[in-house]
């Protein structure tokens, strides 16, 4: 193998790449990355047996081949670099880098130790709007269970259906649906559960860039592909559970009030909060929310009214800080809803303004009050 | 002067031999199942009242006892099992040494009723052709050793024998027995023990008039795990069947994710006979290699199979414990069984050779072995108080010099760790920080069982603790032991934090869990907790103590988590807002301080 390619080029691939790289692996080769040297391109490739990724670049290629390289020092070289051609040479399992009068000989492993990357079948590839994808991916991705206990909970639940697309996460203590109506999905039927890692790759490689993504469905994986760089994960196994059943119909009592201020008012209060059960209490007179909380181990107290919209009979609840924040970051808008029903049962939480196309809706399990 | 030594009399002898064997109302149970097995029996009833020492009966349909064989039986020594010492180097009884019914006789009041299988040859060895008349039953009481009456009677084929008022003749022995319920808890193992190695026998158990076990024959092991178990076990748990010519091992291994944090529910098995071996266990462990979390151990029903003179069962009156002509070999048998059973069967599908030679690197040392070298001389504990108190301040201040603790604040992008470097994790275990020059090491497990203990006693009895609804209610299958203790404690086990109700037969329904950040299954922390805490009971412990103490075990973070900065600071916040920070509810420390003095020292800069 032999070729030339500039520095600050196959440094930005290296960095995209490396964040695939498992950190600690038992398994000396996942630490490596492939290079594989064809015509006028080069493909690099990383894995750590879940996800992989590979992208390709244009280089000068001299001679056709393949070598793995461990990552980590690949990259150190690379980036501390000046800014010139870099040539590179290979064979039998060493690398050769020339960088100016600068000469570094790298050991790789066997290129056959390399765990095989999927193949991709671009006929059955539909494309989305990346912007569309992070959108959803962000506001579910904060509800994944990290239970390893149960494992399907261990990933966002994605479904597409006829014109529809659906993310849903969930912890058990609080869960996050987010759907959306897309005409290019027509007539394709998945339910997968994507495990996050794969999902935080995308979104930084996506970033703000405008582009399309095209998604390909595979039986036990899933293949991202955004042009120069294919992104692949394996599915988690289901069952997931049947969270419909759970999605609260006939919540009667309804709090309107305003997001900023109750995010506030949330944070402050909980600085008092018992720091296992960070629990707030929410009490519900009308048109008043007054948050509360006591902390036994300090013996600190905290109490705030805040102005809100609610008609319903008075209500006592329990929650976790926590949860109400991490759903009030992702919720769009001035107000939110809270659609409730008694201290034990599910809370519904969403934005008042709905966007067309769109629903998002948080639903957070309460605490049960102490006595 | 008369003699102070002096010969006792035979009853007295014999009483105490009996309390070898008849150690508390379970051994009964245990010797008179054996017993039925040993009589080929295909269904066996047992019922007990009071923890067993008011009443225990045992029917079986086996092949059941002549007259003359009644009696015979409750003769010391007298077995139909065996009759020659040579015999008993080729034991395939369970029962063999004909201690068990004179001595459970001679101690309580029994009341046999018996009739022989018409058709089946006598068991009795040296009464084989006989010419026997038309058998018919016969019923037979024995009080304190002391035959009381014999007649016949009209009864179904098999043995019926109740034992009533266990001990009644020895107070002594009775003073020592647990509670009813503890010793009611070691029978229903002990039945469930017999149901896995024997599934072929339906088992029923009635306690104080209720049925608690009701296991049909069942068609194979699998059938009477899931029987035992409930059947969501079925798919957690992979076969182990390995030939080696001279032992034969079988059985069924738990995955790893349903490890356990005792050895309970590990059972081993030699030709049928539930055994007692630390170095098995060892093997069963060894071979599970770094699958098994720390401090974990496999769930696992394993039988070996071997020809009777390789084993050695005549250990121990109780026979747990037994002797392998060839201990290591057999060590090295199971490893390799559970170690092939477990790499073939799922974990790691793809790579396990990968993983093997990996393995096999990793012990030949790339990192050493050598131990750290340390003086001699311990580090000093804080003793005195009011050193404690100035310690403590001086602490706080230091360690929260600069800081602002809020839980709830989010890390920004580019914040280093400046002004908290004073906090550092070392293998995940201990937390190290400096103090005015000292050294302080707090052991992360231990200071969180502490806070977690005084949280649980605090809702234990003043108020009820919090607790996180759950979108996604658990139904679970608890085991009888599980499932008794959590009747008995359900009250303060809801005070914990859980919401559990009983939903039907052993099955309870969890809706709340303790909101414990590192504790997401609240059916795992649950059962955890269970067993935990049936060790403490059994141990004498007082309820709400043991309750809390198991909660807090269990609950707290483990050596091996890894803690963020944030974490760690709360960690320190929460232990010196406790009663007594200094030590874990079992009195480890939680905290050493090592003075620069002392480093000095050692660096042997004088």
């Amino acid at each position: 193998m032999k070729l030339t390619i500039l520095k600050s080029k196959l440094l930005s691939a290296l960095q995209d790449i490396v964040s695939v790289i498992p950190s600690k692996t038992t398994l000396p080769i996942l630490s490596h990355i492939l290079i594989e040297a064809d015509d006028s391109k080069i493909k690099l490739a990383a894995t750590d047996l879940d996800i992989s990724m590979t992208t390709t670049l244009e280089a000068k290629v001299t001679k056709k081949g393949e070598i793995t390289v461990p990552a980590k020092t690949f990259t150190d070289i690379i980036r501390e670099s000046p800014e010139t051609q870099i040539e590179i040479n290979a064979a039998d399992n060493r690398m050769e880098l020339k960088i100016n009068h600068g000469v570094y000989k790298l050991p790789g492993l066997p290129v056959d130790e390399f765990p095989k990357l999927p193949t991709v079948n671009l006929s059955k590839e539909i494309k989305i709007a990346g912007p569309d994808l992070c959108r959803m991916i962000k506001k579910t991705i904060y509800a994944v269970s990290t239970d390893e206990t149960r494992p399907a909970l261990n990933g966002i639940l994605w479904q597409t259906k006829g014109e529809n697309i659906q993310m849903v996460a969930t912890d058990g203590h609080r869960l996050a649906k987010f759907s959306q109506k897309n005409k290019k999905l027509k007539g394709l039927h998945e339910d997968v559960i994507v495990p996050p890692k794969i999902l935080n790759v995308l979104t930084r490689l996506i970033g703000d860039q405008e582009k399309e993504v095209g998604l390909i469905f595979e039986e036990n994986s899933l293949i991202f592909d955004l042009g120069d760089t294919i992104l692949s994960t394996r599915l988690i196994e289901g069952p997931y559970p049947s969270y419909e059943q759970v999605i609260p119909k006939d919540n009667d009592k309804k709090l309107i009030v305003e997001k900023e201020l109750l995010a506030n008012t949330v944070k402050r209060v909980s600085i008092l909060s018992n720091l296992l059960t960070h629990q707030v209490k929410f009490a519900l007179k009308k048109d008043i929310l007054e948050l509360s909380t006591a902390n036994f181990d300090m013996g600190g107290e905290a109490k705030e009214k805040i102005p809100c919209d609610y008609k319903n009979e008075d209500l006592d609840l329990g929650y976790n800080a926590l949860y109400i924040l991490d759903a009030l970051k992702q919720i769009d808008g001035d107000e939110v809803i809270f659609e409730l029903s008694t201290p034990v049962s599910a809370g519904m939480v969403y934005s008042t303004q709905k966007k067309e196309d769109e629903d998002y809706v948080c639903l957070i399990m309460p605490l049960r009050l102490v006595e | 002067m008369p003699t102070k030594i002096k010969i006792l009399p035979p009853e007295l002898v014999n009483k105490i031999a009996a309390g070898e064997v008849v150690e508390r109302p379970v051994s009964v149970v245990k010797e008179l199942v054996e017993n039925s097995i040993d009589a080929e029996a295909t269904e066996m009833s047992v019922e007990i009242k009071s923890g067993g020492l008011k009443y225990i009966r045992v029917v079986d349909n086996g092949y059941g006892m002549g007259k003359e064989d009644v009696e015979l039986a409750f003769t010391h020594h007298a077995t139909s099992k065996i009759s020659s010492f040579g015999e008993l180097n080729r034991i395939l009884t369970l029962g063999f040494r004909g201690e068990a019914l004179p001595s459970i006789a001679l101690v309580s009041q029994v009341e046999v009723v018996t009739k022989p299988r018409s058709f089946s040859p006598s068991p009795i060895k040296g009464k084989e052709g006989a010419s026997r008349p038309l058998p018919t039953g016969v019923q037979l009481k024995i009080e304190g050793g002391e035959i009381k009456s014999i007649k016949e009677v009209g009864a179904p084929e098999g043995t019926s024998i109740t034992v009533r008022e266990l001990f009644y003749n020895t107070p002594a022995r009775r003073k020592f027995l647990k509670s009813p319920n503890s010793e009611t808890r070691q029978i229903i193992e002990r039945i469930t023990t017999f149901a896995l190695a024997f599934p072929q026998i339906s088992f029923k158990l009635k306690v104080d008039g209720k049925e608690t076990l009701n296991l049909q024959k069942a068609d194979g092991l699998k059938q009477r795990i899931g029987q035992v178990f409930g059947s969501q076990i079925l798919k957690q748990i992979l076969e182990l069947d390995c030939d080696y010519d001279v032992v034969q091992i079988k059985g069924f291994l738990g995955k790893p994710e349903i490890a356990k944090t005792n050895r309970a529910e590990l059972y081993l098995f030699v030709n049928q006979r539930d055994i007692f071996s630390k170095s098995l266990y060892h093997a069963i462990v060894t071979g599970y290699k770094d699958l098994l979390p720390r401090g974990k151990f496999p769930w696992g029903i394993v039988y070996l199979s071997l020809p009777p003179d390789m084993v050695d069962v005549n250990v121990h009156p109780a026979k747990k414990e037994v002797r392998f002509s060839n201990e290591k070999q057999m060590y090295e048998f199971l490893y390799s069984a559970v170690y092939k059973t477990l790499n073939t069967g799922m974990v790691m599908p793809i790579y396990t050779d990968m993983k093997e030679k990996l393995m096999t690197t990793d012990k030949e040392g790339a990192y050493g072995n050598t131990p750290l070298q340390v003086k001699e001389g311990s580090p000093k504990y804080l003793t005195d108080k009011d050193k404690i108190q100035s310690f403590q301040q001086e602490f706080l201040a230091e360690v929260f010099k600069g800081m602002k603790i809020s839980p709830l604040k989010e890390k920004k992008a580019g914040e280093s760790a400046a002004g908290v470097a004073n906090l550092w994790q070392l293998s995940n275990m201990y937390i190290l920080a400096q103090v005015k020059g000292s050294l302080v090491v707090m052991d992360q497990h231990a200071a969180h069982e502490r806070v977690l203990y005084e949280e649980a006693v605090r809702n234990l009895t003043v108020e009820k603790a919090s607790s996180q609804h759950l979108l996604f209610p658990i139904v679970t299958e608890l085991s009888p032991s599980e499932f008794m203790t959590f009747e008995e404690n359900d009250e303060l086990i809801n005070k914990l934090g859980f919401e559990v109700k009983p939903f039907g037969g052993r099955s309870v329904l969890i809706s709340g869990v303790p909101p414990l950040p590192k504790i997401q299954n609240g059916e795992v922390f649950l059962k955890e907790i269970l067993v935990d805490l049936e060790e403490r009971l059994k141990a004498g412990g007082e309820k709400v103590k043991s309750v809390a103490a198991s909660f807090a075990c269990k609950g707290a973070i483990k050596a091996g988590d890894k803690l963020s900065l944030e974490e760690m600071n709360s960690l320190f916040d929460q232990l010196f807002a406790t009663k007594e920070p200094y030590s874990c509810p079992h009195g480890r420390p939680t905290l050493i301080r090592i003075p620069i003095e002392e480093l000095n020292k050692r660096f042997e800069r004088t």
